[in-house]
């Protein structure tokens, strides 16, 4: 089936078969390596990206589903993003790295929606991603910087 | 983990879908895939063909009705996570399922359907008495919600069966939804929801529904006999738990033993009708 979707801000066409998961077609046929395939059971958070705005989990989507929407991944930039990732960078919001595509994601979405949010709004925005180094502390404290 | 072959059908119109559904027993419906998706992952299901619902617009809604409230089967949780109009329990308890990116996909029809014993909307929707509108190859009709679920994973539906929505007729005056379970975003080991009319502090009506805590979701009707006509003292949500905890006929899993779950969902009531009330 062809799908089209604008993925931070580039549109591509591309023909997918139906049980094709967005997480592969982002990372497989886009070349999207960002995206990470963490447990790849819906739980971890890792391969988060926005689809209109709203965070979701790649690998819990048909990359069918997602034909005409807009995606954004950690590879976007605008002056929220980057703020972020400069916040994740000197607050020491990651250690190996692996969920910080999910995390930014999240946070990102969160501030977006609400650009004050209390620690425990940043706690919910962020509870579908999961970290296994930083025990959380560390990127509650870089949002809260970008937050301020 | 890639999900087996399956023919793709987006529907453009309901009755498109109900015509595919009826027509093929392996065909399952698609919403926002949040339980459809794990399983076909799994592999624990090989449906012939997916009929994509979830652009059918006009089945997400949250439209005050008289006293109550309809709502269309696909309203996503996250829709209804900022709902802040009447029946606000259904803002809380949609607070309380999975994750963010959950909550933005999954849709209340397709988790009432998909009937998971230990899902939050069961037992939200039965305490607030609701009704399920179906759409099927026979035209329309509405099951109460108690006549619904039937067993784990099983309801009303017949095959070509769709919900299309949830109708409340009367939202109470006084609603919480409280849910024990082992993290954040995790099932229930228990949860329950309590709906309360109250009048000079006394509980003239009470409804109270658990899920986790058995095959399927269900009322605690004995939880509410004890303490419809009375004030919420202490001693009463005491005997309010300890109703609901016998009442309850829970299974041991993964997540918790059935003594745990029956204890838990005493627990649960108690709070459910403390915060209700405020107290």
């Amino acid at each position: 089936m062809r799908i089209r979707v604008k993925v931070n801000g580039v549109l591509y066409e591309r023909d997918v078969e139906p049980r094709k998961l967005l997480v592969h077609f982002l990372r497989d046929d886009l070349g999207i390596k960002s995206v990470r395939i963490g447990c790849d059971t819906g739980n971890c958070g890792a391969c988060t990206v926005l689809l209109n705005g709203r965070p979701v989990k790649s690998c819990n989507l048909l990359a069918v589903q997602a034909d005409g929407a807009e995606i954004i991944t950690a590879d976007y930039s605008d002056e929220l993003m980057e703020r972020l990732k400069r916040a994740f960078h000197e607050r020491h919001a990651l250690q190996c790295g692996f969920c910080t595509s999910g995390m930014l994601l999240a946070s990102y979405a969160l501030l977006k929606r609400n650009p004050k949010p209390t620690e425990e709004e940043i706690r919910e925005g962020i509870s579908g991603v999961l970290c296994r180094c930083t025990g959380y502390q560390n990127i509650i404290e870089a949002v809260k910087s970008v937050a301020l | 983990m890639i999900p087996p072959q399956f023919e793709y059908h987006r529907a453009s119109s309901l009755e498109e879908a109900i015509e595919i559904l009826s027509e093929d027993p392996n065909a399952k419906p698609l919403a926002g895939g949040q339980s459809l998706i794990p399983l076909l992952k799994l592999r624990a299901i090989a449906p012939s063909k997916l009929v994509d619902i979830g652009r059918l617009k006009e089945l997400s809604y949250i439209r005050p009705e008289g006293e109550g409230l309809a709502i269309g089967a696909l309203t996503t949780h996250w829709d209804l996570e900022r709902w802040a109009g009447p029946c606000g329990v259904l803002s809380e308890a949609a607070r309380q399922i999975g994750d963010p990116q959950i909550r933005a996909m999954g849709t209340i029809g397709g988790s009432l359907a998909h009937a998971d014993p230990a899902a939050d909307w069961p037992a939200v929707v039965l305490a607030l008495g609701a009704t399920i509108e179906i759409k099927g190859p026979s035209g329309p009709r509405e099951v109460p919600a108690e006549d619904f679920f039937q067993g784990p994973y099983t309801t009303a539906l017949q095959q070509g069966e769709l919900v299309v929505g949830i109708r409340i007729s009367r939202c109470p005056p006084k609603a919480s939804y409280v849910k024990i379970a082992r993290s954040h975003n995790d099932f229930a080991i228990a949860g329950v929801a309590a709906a309360l009319w109250v009048k000079d502090g006394v509980v003239e009506e009470a409804r109270l529904a658990a899920t986790g805590v058995g095959l399927k979701p269900v009322r605690l009707k004995r939880a509410e006999e004890s303490i419809r006509g009375r004030r919420a003292t202490a001693d009463v949500l005491a005997e309010v738990a300890e109703a609901a905890s016998k009442e309850v006929e829970p299974i041991s899993d993964v997540r918790a033993s059935a003594e745990y779950r029956r204890a838990m969902a005493g627990i649960a009531a108690r709070r459910a009708v403390r915060r209700a009330l405020g107290l």
